[in-house]
């Protein structure tokens, strides 16, 4: 355990100057809020440790081209307090506002979010509704963008490889005048990691469902888009017969399972309770 | 690997020597001896660690300690002193808001960084802002009446 080494670059210089002298091996960790407790519980420690967290290029957050940029090291408490994000991308900035307490806010990322990729982590729903890309380097000096739709590959395990570090994410501008909600179902508001949650992001005119994207978390091994339940609402007429299909449809979207913090059963319900509910009031 | 970081704790700059896995909280507590830092879950569940970094209320069980290097940590004590309390401080023993006190370093703190943020907070806000630290006593009553009468005397 002494002998992990420890590497906080203080500037992209720094940072890149650093990247070719990191031993097999090694872990980047920012918050620490999902590192300490798994190491706690008998994680073994890496050879070394990268700690992005006073990076000023990683903590920005920035819109470009008609693109926002969030840096991997980017807070919840950031993102929270963001007016770009409050303004232009409000559904991450209430994920953000859901995640634990403020003390845990205060400290965890949203590239550990991603990186540590729980099935429940809140800010994977909403990310993955917008389309967002993942922004990657390895030690090498090799960088690559992965679509989120395609990096969660398995409980636990991404596209990304042990020697990749996560400097950021992009998607374009949400348009002005969709209508979004992150909803989330958990036992305790402050601590509670979720049973369920949801991103909807909707385009829609009068009383039609001109586009959607809607991502579940924690109601399958990842966190994943609920293609289903977007093919039976793109172009649909908002009625009765519209909820039905899309409680229906994201059944066979999701795979819960059963764990100390809910029922796989009653993960279904909770994901169709809180689909119907959006859409009901998407439309209202 | 032993790490030389340089902290301000309660406005005095402290030298320590930690390791890579250290924790901020163990070396407040054993480097640093300020025992005023309590460890209670030692899982950032409790709350019950909480130092202000750089104007932020944090669980200092989940800060490394190197990373914490720079920075400026306020400890219970950096508020105030027995004959000479903090606003906050005072708020607490005047509404009871301490019962056995374990969780009172915690709440202190995390209510000092809440109201810098937020000086005129409604109940359920500083519920929310207080979700973090948990107090097996009192019932969070006095501990919201506490946090709303120094507010209410702030300004
Ligand atoms: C009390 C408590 C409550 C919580 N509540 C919630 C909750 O409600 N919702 C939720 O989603 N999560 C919750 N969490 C989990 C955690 O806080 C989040 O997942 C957080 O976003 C992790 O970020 P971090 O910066 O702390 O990650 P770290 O702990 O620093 O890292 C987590 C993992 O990701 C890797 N990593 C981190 N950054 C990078 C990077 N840039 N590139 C590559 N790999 C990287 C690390 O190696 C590590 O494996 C909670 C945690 C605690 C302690």
């Amino acid at each position: 355990m002494s002998e992990v080494k420890y590497f906080r670059p203080r500037s992209y210089s720094e940072f890149t100057d650093l990247l070719g002298q990191l031993p097999t091996g090694f872990k980047t960790v920012a918050g620490t809020t999902d590192f300490i407790p798994a190491a706690r519980r008998g994680a073994p420690y890496p050879t070394a440790l990268l700690d992005i967290s006073k990076l000023n290029e990683f903590q920005e957050i920035k819109e470009e081209g008609g693109r926002i940029l969030i840096g991997a090291a980017v807070t919840m408490a950031d993102l929270l307090e963001s007016d770009l994000i409050i303004e232009k991308c409000s559904v991450l900035a209430s994920a953000a506002k859901s995640l634990g307490s403020p003390l845990t806010r205060n400290r965890a990322t949203i590239g550990g979010n991603i990186a540590n990729a729980s099935p429940s982590a809140d800010t994977a729903p909403v990310l993955l509704t917008l389309d967002a890309d993942v922004h990657l380097i390895s030690n090498d000096g090799l960088t690559r963008q992965v679509p989120l739709t395609s990096f969660f590959k398995g409980y636990k395990i991404t596209e990304r490889g042990n020697d990749e570090i996560i400097t950021g994410f992009s998607f374009t501008t949400p348009q002005s005048g969709i209508w979004s909600r992150f909803a989330k179902v958990g036992q305790r508001s402050g601590a509670a990691i979720s049973v369920a949650n949801m991103s909807v992001i909707i385009d829609r005119e009068d009383n039609i469902c001109h586009d959607i994207a809607v991502a579940f978390g924690a109601v399958a091994p990842v966190p994943l888009r609920a293609v289903s339940v977007e093919k039976a609402a793109k172009g649909k007429p908002f009625d009765n017969q519209f909820i039905t299909d899309c409680c229906e449809a994201v059944q066979a979207d999701i795979s819960p399972i059963s764990d100390i913090r809910g029922s796989a059963d009653y993960r279904r319900h909770v994901a169709a309770n809180i689909l119907a509910r959006a859409l009901t009031d998407a439309f209202a | 690997m032993s790490i030389q970081i340089e902290i301000t704790l309660n406005g005095k700059l402290k030298k320590l020597e930690v390791g890579p896995t250290q924790s901020l909280l163990s070396a407040l507590r054993d480097g640093a001896k300020a025992k005023e830092v309590k460890d209670g879950c030692s899982d950032g569940d409790c709350g019950v660690c909480t130092v202000i970094m750089d104007g932020k209320a944090v669980n200092s069980c989940l800060v490394l300690a190197p990373s914490a290097d720079g920075t400026e940590i306020t400890t219970l004590k950096g508020l105030g002193t027995k004959e000479n309390p903090s606003a906050m401080q005072e708020a607490f023993v005047n509404c009871g808001a301490i019962q056995c006190g374990y969780c009172t370093a915690g709440m202190v703190l995390s209510a000092t960084a809440f109201l810098e943020k937020n000086p005129s907070p409604s109940r359920d806000e500083i519920r929310e802002g207080m979700s973090g630290n948990l107090c097996r006593c009192t019932g969070y009553q006095k501990i919201v009446d506490a946090i709303d009468s120094a507010a209410k005397k702030q300004q």
